[in-house]
């Protein structure tokens, strides 16, 4: 040990380098161990709706006929039983993205979280009772949304079951903010909103991971990190006291709307599909909404996509490692090269043959592990749940120091095998 | 050693430095392949994103007191409505390269001899012929079966030059090989422009491909660490040498003269004519949308070459003092 640490003394500024030469060598390291797994994070999201069809529900409520529905005396029972029933159905998924935009008061954010800001609109304002609400982005999503685009968080909570049911003594609703939205707002800030004209309180419990997207009835790339989410909202039951709120607001009409419609993820096709819902149809007495777009199309590039993403990811990756590799190899060798008179002077000085090799195979190793540090470091400081991927990390730096260690050694002993020592002290 | 001597090439042999000489060239390579894969990437990403890249700028007119004008340079400049997002008029101008398309040769020969009175249009997959508006000739298809937004797009590419707010308020403008900001201003041509930061979609917002460039930027600091190594190792070489020549009384600029010719200059050469090369063939074979990549390959290469002579001469000085007898 004390050989390596003169030599280093020796010979300082080459070393130096060699450790900034491999630190630099396992961010690099780290970088790729980290696509790998974002990779795999994002193939999970699309795995969710591999091999299945989307079909959107819509409703055909509108004008005269909205009119003819809601005179009978249990419309609102109907449409409720229709919604409760999509949720519980097992032979598809159910999921409600609502793209629906909704006021804030004093809103802190910026003019891109204005509705319509990518068409070129300004944010909308209003006054309610001398305040200031602005029309920002929000979806309202239901639980079947979040387990089917695979929603991370990047800090908070989900919503529970019971966050999606309203009930008139309910003042406060949950919110899940999109990663845009972090720098204005913290955990446990309260926005007053105006739902459908009517006045709410909303909580952020949560912040979405960046880059996530899902499909809306707007469109099918919605990036939420500019949305504020909030769940699409259920009644325990239709109470007088909410349908006579119905004079003030569109509240309960709009929230039962809503949630019928949604989209279905299923594998059934569109016949098999046609009869499920008539049969869900006769159980609920709900026969006005249409099913649209009853193909895969959409879906299969959405996948098809990320996969290609992913293969050119794999591929990049594996001859990025494989030309670094060789070119830290390339850097030590000349490292080797150049110190052969120190190894003949070694020789003079009683080491044998053997020894140097391991010498050499000692320094790159500890280069490699010193410079694997800082990475360590720094990551640590900006991912910190990833624990699987702090592992894979070492596991990577492990197993390169190995393969270049032993690499190092076998060529070393060859070379020196090679070269005349004895010529080389002649001079 | 006489002055005469000094000036032989014989202190340098090409067989000793040829090692050198490939390996800086090979990470010449690397380095603008680097480069040239960022921008291909950045193509794919584009692509997938309707065509609008990161380096496009999208802006709303509102008004134009006086007449919009077409800039001079390369670009491509998309114009639509809030209403219909989807249908673009385009306006392209010089060498710029089109998005995968069925038939490609024929609809750039058709885009290049244009009669005054035909106006071309392009729809994906998605389109059905029939929305193509009057007056435009249906002339191809995007090629791209695996991407949402150009599948549901029209490009409508009228013959004429002249911008009319009426066909939309809204613009994309992308720019292979200049900067986009001087492009919009002369577009605007003293109008009031709202610039918006619109979202990247498709694979740009896939965190996996941000890290990929990442990487891939990291790959290119660490190819350039490299180059300083190895070029500080191939200089070191010559401590003897430099030695020898201050121990015979010869100047400084006389040591640093004799390595730059000798050793230095073939390299240079070749370096400056491989560069030429390979940035050419690269962009004539599998031409990318973006082509800063040639130009940032320029500056890096002549980055890397400047700091070798920079090296040399400080290395001439370095194991020239007197101070240094180590060999």
């Amino acid at each position: 040990m004390k050989i390596v640490y003169l030599l280093w003394k020796n010979n300082r500024g080459f070393h130096m380098l060699h450790i900034c030469l491999a630190t630099i060598f396992c961010f690099l390291l780290i970088l790729m161990a980290m696509n790998i797994f974002q990779s795999q994070v994002e193939l999970k999201a699309t795995a969710s709706f591999k091999g299945k069809n989307l079909y959107q529900l819509a409703d055909s409520l509108y004008n005269e006929k909205e009119q003819q529905f809601f005179q009978k005396k249990d419309s609102y029972d109907i449409l409720k039983g229709f919604g409760d029933y999509l949720e519980q159905e097992d032979r598809f998924q159910y999921a409600v993205v609502n793209w629906q935009p909704t006021q804030v008061m004093d809103f802190k954010g910026n003019e891109v979280f204005a509705a319509y800001y990518e068409l070129g609109e300004q944010v909308k304002t209003q006054n309610f009772s001398k305040s200031t609400y602005s029309e920002v982005k929000a979806l309202q999503m239901n639980q079947g949304a979040f387990e089917v685009f695979q929603v991370r968080l990047s800090s908070g909570d989900s919503f529970q079951a019971s966050d999606y049911i309203y009930t008139s003594s309910k003042d406060q609703i949950p919110l899940i903010l999109g990663a845009a939205l972090e720098p204005y707002y913290n955990l446990g800030d309260t926005l007053s909103l105006r739902l459908y004209n009517k006045a709410i309180t909303g909580k952020v419990i949560g912040f979405a991971a960046p880059s996530q997207t899902v499909i809306t009835a707007r469109s099918y790339d919605t990036l939420l990190d500019r949305y504020i989410m909030m769940p699409a909202l259920t009644f325990n039951e239709i109470t007088p006291s909410l349908l006579q709120g119905q004079n003030d607001s569109p509240f309960l009409r709009a929230s039962l709307y809503s949630r019928i419609n949604g989209f279905m993820f299923t594998s059934a096709e569109p016949q098999e599909m046609r009869s499920i819902m008539s049969e869900i149809s006769g159980k609920t007495n709900f026969y006005d909404y249409s099913i649209i777009g009853a193909d895969g199309g959409i879906l299969g590039m959405l996948i098809q996509v990320t996969d290609q993403n992913r293969d050119l990811l794999y591929w990049t990756v594996a001859i990025a490692l494989v030309v670094i590799l060789s070119l830290y190899l390339w850097t030590l060798s000349m490292h080797i090269r150049n110190n052969q008179k120190t190894y003949a002077v070694l020789l003079i000085s009683g080491y044998r043959m053997q020894h140097i090799p391991r010498l050499i195979a000692i320094q790159t190793a500890i280069s490699i592990l010193l410079g694997s540090v800082l990475p360590v470091l720094l990551f640590s400081l900006f991912w910190k749940e990833a624990w699987v991927l702090l592992l894979s990390y070492i596991m990577l730096v492990l197993l390169v120091t190995v393969l270049l260690t032993g690499i190092i050694y076998f060529s070393s002993r060859r070379t020196l095998d090679r070269t005349d020592i004895i010529q080389q002290l002649k001079g | 050693m006489s002055t005469p001597q000094l000036y032989q090439r014989r202190f340098f042999r090409l067989k000793n430095e040829i090692r050198f000489y490939i390996g800086l060239l090979v990470l010449q390579f690397l380095s603008v392949g680097i480069l040239y894969f960022l921008a291909y990437v950045d193509n794919l990403n584009m692509i997938n994103n309707g065509y609008v890249g990161k380096q496009s700028i999208t802006f709303k007119i509102a008004k134009a007191d006086t007449p919009l004008q077409l800039p001079d340079q390369d670009y491509l400049l998309m114009q639509y409505n809030s209403i219909r997002p989807s249908v673009k008029t385009v306006y392209l101008n010089g060498d710029v390269k089109l998005p995968p398309l069925k038939n490609q040769n024929k609809i750039i020969d058709e885009l290049q001899s244009r009669a005054l009175t035909s106006n071309l249009a392009i729809i994906g997959k998605q389109v059905d012929p029939q929305e193509v508006p009057t007056g435009y000739v249906l002339s191809g298809q995007f090629d791209v079966p695996k991407h949402y937004q150009l599948s549901n797009d029209q490009w409508l590419l009228p013959s004429s030059n002249e911008l009319s707010l009426a066909d939309g308020d809204m613009f994309v403008l992308s720019a292979p090989n200049s900067k986009v900001e001087g492009l919009v201003r002369t577009l605007a041509n003293n109008n009031s422009v709202e610039i918006i930061h619109t979202e990247y979609k498709g694979t740009y917002a896939l965190l996996s491909n941000q890290l990929l460039i990442l990487l891939f930027w990291g790959g290119l600091i660490f190819a350039s660490f490299v180059v300083l190594v190895a070029s500080l190792y191939w200089l070191k070489q010559e401590r003897a040498f430099i030695r020898i020549c201050y121990e015979h009384g010869f100047a400084l600029w006389k040591v640093y003269s004799h390595i730059f010719l000798y050793k230095l200059t073939p390299y240079l050469m070749v370096s400056f004519f491989t560069l030429l090369v390979w940035t050419s063939m690269l962009q004539k074979f599998v031409p990318v949308w973006s082509r800063h990549w040639q130009i940032e390959s320029w500056y890096l290469i002549g980055t890397f070459n400047l700091v070798l002579i920079l090296l040399t001469f400080f290395t001439s000085i370095w194991y020239g003092s007197g101070q240094r007898r180590k060999y």
